[in-house]
């Protein structure tokens, strides 16, 4: 019991959990609502005061307004493209490695091909300039770069359990493939795959990320945490909580995933068949924004 | 004449692999009447499991299985399509694997594979009949073990629960694939025995695969003696175990070390 809770890396993503839960409530009582986009809420670069706890921009926004904002837009539009790689991934995947539509497979293949041949740091900048720096391009920029790795891995490792006794078992006790695919391989696979789903996260965060850093992300006013951290350079040395609040915001995330994504595959004993496929944890995570 | 349960003639497996083809069954002939005990017995390699699961049409992708004649219990297999099949596994003809440590879901309680096997119907009744099998087959515990995963009971244990779940639905035939091979050897001589009692309790007709002559003595009606994947000799027990004909059975009989001792009908040779 103690172990499942306990350990420094759980401490850490529970502090951290404690910390919002704390804030948001004193956000809550104490009447601090301003707009994220409204400007000359408060002085130009106030620093942090009672009022506006986190300090207010060069345009004098609220600080932690955008902070909250930027959060509920990173990781939102995280979460929604590492689902959909999940499950799109997934399902291609199993299809081409069960052969479950023969005349698509070839097609199939091809197309997880040229997810894996571009470098990470490539794609999402082409495909945000053939779909527009909006929330659908932001998407489908994370997307495209998550979704070949659980395409493979599902590919791989449902072709692989093909020879494994204990699905041959399946069948011998008069299994049909369906039911064997959905009581038998895809139970044996789910873990892997949501380890795999939360390190994605780690990319997905990273790529938003830095898009916005770059100036080619969402477009302002819209606040996300690579672009309060690239508008906020040039005042550095005069408002350093420009800069240091949202970075605190992406390392802690990223690490809080990334801890949470070790746990789980420990626990379930998975982390052998996630390592490797992880794309762009290289260069497209917080590093390369800081 | 008794309608014959099996009758293999004529079979041919193979596996293509890119320029080659391995061809692991050949031309082989069996025949089995109801409730008899067919011993299929050969060295490592020699095409024994490839053999039992062509009968399941249940051989490892890509292969070919070819044959002038597959019939089991009047229904012809060889143009059985997969439905028909997946209606006969399990239930006419069922299958012990020869490793249980890998024969299970590693994630998914015993009871629940067990049940599997079962057609549908009330989850009680299942149980019922399950927990029944399972202490038919000498599982200790059986309430609990339904509980259980695999990695948590023994190799023989799990060897029973194995065989358990082959015999719910009585199936006509039974095929072991080497099914003490994979446990210890004070272990096997316990699944042997009980091997012994279900063949006569439910009066199946079993297809043993083994490398071990004398485990087959123990059970066997007739054998067949494999060798690169052909069937090299084939005959009732007594006669194989008294006159072996062929060089390679003489030779599986001088490596069964048990043999000298505990049967004494092996005299002559
Ligand atoms: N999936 C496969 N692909 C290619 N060749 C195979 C395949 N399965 C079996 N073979 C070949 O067929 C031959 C017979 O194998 P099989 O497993 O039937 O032997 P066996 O008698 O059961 O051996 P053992 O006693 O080790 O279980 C071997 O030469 C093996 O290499
Ligand atoms: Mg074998």
């Amino acid at each position: 019991m103690n172990q499942r809770w306990g350990g420094r890396n759980a401490i850490l993503i529970w502090c951290v959990f404690g910390l919002v839960l704390v804030a948001a409530f004193y956000i809550a009582i104490s009447g601090h609502f301003y707009s994220p986009i409204e400007p000359f809420v408060g002085g130009k670069l106030q620093p942090p005061s009672h009022a506006f706890l986190m300090g207010t921009d060069e345009l004098g926004r609220d600080v932690l307004s955008r902070l909250i904002a930027a959060t509920g837009v990173t990781l939102g539009l995280s979460l929604v493209s590492v689902v959909l790689a999940m499950l799109i991934g997934t399902l291609l995947g199993m299809g081409a490695g069960y052969n479950l539509v023969p005349f698509l497979t070839p097609v199939i293949l091809f197309l997880g091909q040229i997810s894996i041949i571009f470098p990470t740091r490539w794609l999402p900048l082409m495909i945000v300039a053939l779909f527009g720096n909006h929330a659908l391009g932001m998407v489908l920029s994370m997307f495209f770069s998550l979704w070949g790795q659980f395409f493979w891995l599902m590919y791989d490792e449902s072709r692989g359990l093909q020879g494994r006794t204990f699905i041959q078992a399946a069948y011998a006790v008069g299994g049909t493939k369906w039911k064997v695919i959905i009581f038998h391989v895809f139970p044996y696979l789910a873990p892997t795959v949501l380890v795999l789903a939360t390190l994605s996260f780690r990319t997905a965060i990273g790529v938003i990320s830095t898009l916005s850093f770059l100036g080619i992300g969402l477009q302002p006013p819209t606040p996300t945490w690579g672009s309060m951290i690239a508008e906020a350079q040039p005042y550095f040395f005069q408002a350093w909580w420009l800069v240091v609040f949202p970075i605190v915001a992406l390392i802690i995330s990223v690490l809080a995933v990334n801890g949470l994504g070790n746990r789980f595959g420990k626990r379930w004993d998975v982390m052998d068949r996630v390592q490797g496929r992880t794309r762009g944890s290289e260069g497209t995570d917080a590093t390369t924004v800081t | 004449m008794q309608r014959r349960l099996l009758d293999v003639q004529g079979l041919n497996v193979s596996f293509p692999s890119g320029q080659e083809t391995t061809v692991a069954v050949k031309d082989v002939n069996l025949q089995m009447q109801p409730g008899e005990t067919l011993a299929i017995v050969g060295e490592s390699g020699s095409g024994k499991s490839t053999l039992a699961l062509s009968i399941l049409k249940l051989t490892h992708k890509p292969s070919s299985v070819q044959a002038l004649r597959m019939m089991f219990d009047g229904t012809d297999l060889l143009h059985l399509p997969e439905r028909g099949m997946q209606k006969l596994r399990g239930k006419d003809i069922s299958m012990v694997f020869q490793d249980p440590k890998t024969a299970f879901h590693p994630m998914m309680p015993l009871g629940k594979q067990l049940l599997e096997a079962l057609p549908q119907g009330r989850r009680r009744e299942k149980r019922q009949r399950a927990l029944e099998m399972l202490s038919r087959v000498g599982l200790p515990d059986a309430e609990r073990q339904m509980h259980a995963y695999p990695h948590t009971l023994s190799g023989g244990m799990l060897q029973r629960v194995m065989i358990a779940m082959a015999l719910l639905n009585q199936p006509k035939l039974l095929i072991a694939d080497e099914p003490t091979t994979a446990l210890d050897v004070t272990v096997q001589a316990g699944i042997i025995r009980l091997f012994a009692r279900l063949k006569r309790q439910f009066q199946m007709g079993m297809l043993f695969i083994s490398h071990d002559l004398g485990v087959v003595a123990q059970l066997a009606d007739n054998v067949a003696v494999m060798r690169q994947g052909q069937i090299v000799e084939y005959g009732s027990v007594e006669r194989i175990l008294q006159h072996p004909v062929h060089p390679y059975t003489r030779h599986l009989l001088q490596m069964a070390p048990r043999l000298g001792g505990t049967l004494p009908m092996i005299g002559g040779r």
